[in-house]
């Protein structure tokens, strides 16, 4: 996942790569719980 | 995972516009335009979801050359931000996905939106490609609506499956793909189309 930001106002910027490293945070963690949840199952 | 972030065109020269999933443009960058930059990453990349963060509503018109997928204006809202890049992050994870298909005892694997549509021909189905590439699989209508249905597809007639980002136009028996080709809408399966097509036209998840 590559993300690209470009504003001419680094407030802005800024706060939209805060944000957006918030969330992606939380979204790789569900991604590899549910990874790991299948492997589980697919283990046994 | 990569966060690139920029304050000017000059520095966006030369960049690799394929590698980015997302991209958060700005309306007015010095004395450019956020629109013209759009449009020049959207023939570059069919795929990233771009966002115009904006004061300027004069430029909105302008922007849908560039296939947006949501404007956000300034001054940024935490909460709608979040909102509207969780359902990125959804569109993201169907544009990334992928189905697995047999044609006489060979398997092949296809990225689901590039799927057009399937059609029922016949004892086989085929697999148009929005490149107009033709796949076949024995799979049925109903299996393959299964499969594919939560990453935005909808059964319009009992031969036909379509991609409800390919849809053009919507008439009371047919739809308008963007390739030209015209689909029959059976008439218990209408409501359904023009509801997914309506929410997807109004930005809402599939």
């Amino acid at each position: 996942m590559n993300i690209f930001i470009i504003d001419d106002e680094p407030v802005f910027a800024n706060q939209i790569e805060i944000l957006v490293n918030e969330i992606l945070v939380g979204w790789w963690m569900l991604i590899s719980f549910t990874a790991l949840q299948m492997c589980r199952i697919l283990i046994g | 995972m990569d966060v690139d972030k920029f304050h000017s065109f000059a520095d966006v020269s030369d960049i690799d516009w394929l590698k980015y999933d997302i991209a958060f443009l700005d309306m007015e960058i010095g004395d450019k335009l956020g629109v013209d930059l759009a449009v020049m990453i959207r023939v570059i990349n069919k795929h990233v979801l771009i966002f115009f963060i904006t004061n300027h509503h004069k430029y909105i018109s302008d922007a849908f050359k560039s296939l947006p997928f949501q404007y956000l204006i300034k001054p940024i809202n935490d909460m709608e931000f979040k909102r509207e890049f969780a359902r990125a992050l959804d569109e993201y994870t169907k544009i990334k996905s992928a189905i697995n298909l047999i044609w006489q005892k060979h398997p092949y694997t296809l990225s689901i939106l590039d799927i057009e549509y399937i059609e029922s021909i016949n004892r086989k189905r085929e697999v148009v490609m929005n490149d107009n590439i033709k796949n076949y699989t024995m799979s049925t209508i109903k299996e393959l609506d299964q499969k594919i249905h939560i990453f935005g597809f909808v059964k319009c007639h009992s031969s036909f499956i379509i991609n409800i980002r390919s849809i053009k136009i919507i008439d009371k028996n047919t739809l308008i793909a963007k390739s030209g080709k015209v689909i029959p809408i059976s008439r218990h399966c209408y409501d359904t189309v023009k509801k997914a097509f309506m929410n997807r036209a109004s930005g809402g998840v599939i």
